[in-house]
C-alpha cells in the first residue's frame, strides 16, 4: 500500500470488536465487523493477505499447462500446472502494464500473451519476450530486472488441496492446517483412489459480509426454522412419490434430538462440527463404498467419513457435508458483498447410481437454485440490512452452548486421537453457537498482529 | 399441417408460460407441462462449453417430473421459504421463436428469453436460450424445457419462477 496512505492510518484498538468475558459468561462480536468498509479493507490486508488461502484442487489442473483463475482476497491469481508438471501460483497481472493474462475461469495454455503490448510468458511464468525490446532504448536498470510473472511467495498443497500465501511470514501449510486435517482426510480417504472433481459451475453471490457464510455453515440452530420448507418438501416427497424418491437430509435428526454433536476449534482458529449416530446413513451416496472403506480404514474412521460434518479452514474455505459433500471457496468483494465458488469433489470409482444420487442431493440442498441455500443467502442479506441499525453495537448470537465449552478434546476426539483446543459436545438439540468463539479469537489475534507488523514497517 | 401453424401454436404456449409465471398462476403454469416433464439448466464448464450429462455432472437445476416443479410452486405458495418472501415481481420476455423440428405430435422449439425481476428494491435480469420440446397430449404440453442461462453467477437465488 502507498506509504502516504499508511501514514494517515488510524491505529485501531481491535479489542473493542471482541467482547470476551468468559468468567461472566459473555462473548460478543461488534456489529461493525460486518458493516464497516474500512475494517473490511483491514481484514483483507491483515487476514487475507497474510495467511494461507485455498486456491484449488489438483483434480482441476491435471494436464500440463492447465490453469484456473482465482483470487487471494481480492487479488487476481492464476494457479497453473507448468509444461514441466510443476504447479505454480502467479498474480494474474502482466509485469508491463497489468492486464490480466488469463481471462477465463479455467483453460489450458502453454503461453500467455498480453493483449495490450504483446509481452509473452510461458506456463512456468517466465517472460519469453518483451515486444520490440531491441529498439526500445531501455535503461540498464530495466534490462537487469526480471520481467517474469510475480509468483505468489508461498504455495503448498495438502494431499492435492492447494493453498497460497502472499506473505512469507506463515507457518508451513501442514502446521497451519494442524489437526483439522483429520476432517479433510475423512473426505479424501473415502476412496482408495482419492477424490475427483465433478464438472459444472454453480457459483453464487450474496449481499452480505464474508463471515456470514462461515458462521452459517457451522450453525445447526437455523436448520429447523430457516430450512423448514426444505424439510416439508422432503417429507412430501416420501408421501407423494414413495420412499425411494431422491433421499435427502433426514430432518428427524433435528426433531427427535437423538443425534449427538461435537463442535471443535483447532489451532489457528479453524472450526469443525461432527454429527454422530445419524439415522439415515444408508441413504448417503458414500454408503455405496462403505464396506470397502471400513475394511481399509477401520470402523471408527469409516463411521466418521459417513457422518455429517463441516470443517472451516480460516478464512477462505469450507468443507461442508450435510448429506453430500461440497467445498465452498469464499471470495470477499466488500463489507456487504461476497462471492462463493462451489466445488463438488467425489470419491473416484464411485458407482454411477451413487454418483447420480450425490449430484441430485448436492443440487437439492447446496445450490443457489436448490431448496436450502437460497434461504441462507437471503437471510445473510437480511442480516446485513438489519445490521444497518448502527445505534446498536452487539447482537446475542454467540451465547448458545457457552456453558458447555471444554478445553481440549471431548471423548469422541480422544477416541479418534486428535487434539482440538476447544470442544463442545452435546445432544443435537444444543445447536451451539459458542463454537464461533475460537474463530473470532483468531480474527482478533490476526488483526492485532497484522496492524503491528504494518506499523513496524512505517 | 404447416410450419407456420406450428410456429403460432408454439408461440402461444411459450407466451402463456411466461405470463402464468409473471401472474403467479402456478396451477396454470403446471398444467402446461406433461407429468413426466424435464426442466434442465445445464451449468457451464468453460466460457462456451456446458455440461452434457445431468447424471454425472452438476447442473444449475435438474428437475425430472412435474412433482418436482410442483414442489417449487408449493414452497412459494406457503410462503415458508424466506428466499421468496416477498416474491420478486417478474417479467418474462420470449422472442426469436423458431421451429427446429416437428412431426404430428411433437415439435422442437428454439427461442431466446430475458427475465427481468425486481427484488428488494433492486433490478435484476436473467437471459439466455430456451429449447422446448412440445408434445401432443390433449393439446400441446411442454415435455422438456432446456435453459441455457448466459449470466450464471447466481445472485442469491435461482428458481423456476425466475427463468
Amino acid at each position: 500500500m502507498d506509504a502516504r496512505v499508511k501514514d494517515q492510518r488510524v491505529i485501531r484498538d481491535f479489542d473493542q470488536y471482541v467482547d470476551e468475558r468468559m468468567d461472566e459468561g459473555v462473548f460478543r462480536v461488534h456489529l461493525d465487523t460486518f458493516r464497516d468498509p474500512e475494517l473490511f479493507e483491514l481484514e483483507m490486508e491483515y487476514i487475507w493477505e497474510k495467511t494461507w488461502i485455498f486456491l484449488g484442487h489438483d483434480a482441476q489442473i491435471t494436464e500440463p499447462n492447465d490453469f484456473i483463475t482465482t483470487q487471494i482476497g481480492r487479488q487476481p491469481v492464476i494457479l497453473q500446472r507448468g509444461d514441466d508438471g510443476q504447479v505454480r501460483a502467479f498474480l494474474n497481472h502482466c509485469t508491463h502494464r497489468g492486464p490480466r493474462l488469463c481471462k477465463t475461469q479455467r483453460g489450458n495454455s502453454a503461453r500467455h500473451t498480453c493483449p495490450y503490448h504483446g509481452w509473452m510468458f510461458d506456463s512456468q511464468g517466465k517472460c519469453l519476450s518483451v515486444t520490440d525490446e531491441e529498439a526500445g532504448a531501455y535503461s540498464e536498470a530495466f534490462r537487469s530486472m526480471s520481467h517474469d510473472l510475480h509468483q505468489v511467495v508461498r504455495l503448498e498443497n495438502y494431499r492435492g488441496f492447494y493453498f497460497a500465501s502472499l506473505s512469507d511470514d506463515v507457518p508451513t501449510l501442514r502446521e497451519y492446517l494442524g489437526e483439522a486435517t483429520v476432517f479433510i482426510d475423512a473426505w479424501i480417504d473415502q476412496s482408495p483412489n482419492e477424490l475427483e472433481w465433478v464438472k459444472g459451475d454453480a457459483n453464487f453471490t450474496y449481499d452480505g459480509n464474508w463471515k456470514m457464510v462461515l458462521e452459517n455453515c457451522l450453525d445447526l440452530y437455523h436448520a429447523k426454522t430457516l430450512h423448514a420448507s426444505f424439510g416439508t418438501a422432503v417429507m412430501n416427497r416420501f408421501k407423494n412419490m414413495g420412499e425411494d424418491e431422491r433421499k435427502a437430509i433426514n430432518l428427524d435428526d433435528f426433531v427427535n434430538a437423538t443425534a449427538q454433536v461435537s463442535y471443535y476449534t483447532f489451532e489457528h482458529g479453524h472450526g469443525a462440527l461432527w454429527i454422530h449416530n445419524q439415522s439415515n446413513q444408508e441413504d448417503r451416496p458414500s454408503y455405496a463404498m462403505y464396506q470397502e472403506m471400513e475394511k481399509r480404514v477401520g470402523a471408527k474412521r469409516a463411521e466418521m467419513m459417513l457422518s455429517g460434518k463441516v470443517a472451516e479452514i480460516l478464512p477462505s474455505i469450507l468443507f461442508v457435508e450435510s448429506d453430500t459433500f461440497q467445498m465452498r471457496m469464499i471470495s470477499p468483494i466488500s463489507d456487504d458483498k461476497t462471492e462463493v465458488y462451489a466445488f463438488c469433489l467425489a470419491p473416484k470409482g464411485e458407482p454411477a447410481e451413487a454418483r447420480a444420487l450425490r449430484i441430485r442431493q448436492y443440487e437439492d440442498f447446496f445450490s443457489a437454485s436448490g431448496l436450502a441455500t437460497p434461504d441462507d443467502t437471503s437471510v445473510y442479506r437480511s442480516a446485513q440490512e438489519g445490521d444497518q441499525a448502527r445505534v446498536l453495537e452487539w447482537n446475542q448470537g454467540y451465547f448458545r452452548g457457552i456453558e458447555q465449552i471444554q478445553q481440549g478434546p471431548d471423548d469422541k476426539a480422544k477416541e479418534m486421537g486428535f487434539n482440538p483446543t476447544l470442544s463442545i459436545h452435546g445432544s443435537i438439540a444444543l445447536q451451539s453457537e459458542a463454537m464461533y468463539i475460537g474463530p473470532y479469537r483468531e480474527w482478533l489475534k490476526k488483526m492485532k498482529a497484522g496492524q503491528e507488523s504494518a506499523m513496524a514497517k512505517l | 399441417m404447416s410450419k407456420e401453424q406450428r410456429l403460432q401454436e408454439a408461440s402461444e404456449i411459450l407466451y402463456q408460460e411466461g405470463l402464468t409465471l409473471d401472474r403467479q398462476n402456478w396451477d396454470d403454469w403446471l398444467s402446461l407441462f406433461t407429468d413426466d416433464c424435464e426442466l434442465w439448466i445445464p451449468s457451464w464448464i468453460t466460457e462456451h462449453e456446458q455440461i452434457t450429462d445431468p447424471q454425472s455432472e452438476i447442473s444449475l437445476l435438474y428437475l425430472n417430473g412435474k412433482n418436482y416443479l410442483k414442489e417449487r410452486t408449493d414452497r412459494v405458495l406457503k410462503g415458508a421459504s424466506p428466499a421468496s418472501v416477498p416474491m420478486p415481481r417478474t417479467c418474462h420476455s420470449v422472442s426469436n421463436i423458431l421451429i427446429e423440428d416437428f412431426s404430428t405430435d411433437s415439435m422442437q422449439v428454439q427461442s431466446v428469453f430475458r427475465v427481468d425481476y425486481y427484488h428488494h428494491k433492486k433490478c435484476y435480469a436473467l437471459f439466455g436460450h430456451y429449447q422446448h420440446q412440445l408434445v401432443q397430449r390433449d393439446g400441446w404440453k411442454i415435455h422438456r424445457k432446456k435453459i441455457t442461462l448466459m449470466n450464471d453467477l447466481i445472485s442469491e437465488v435461482l428458481d423456476v419462477y425466475l427463468i
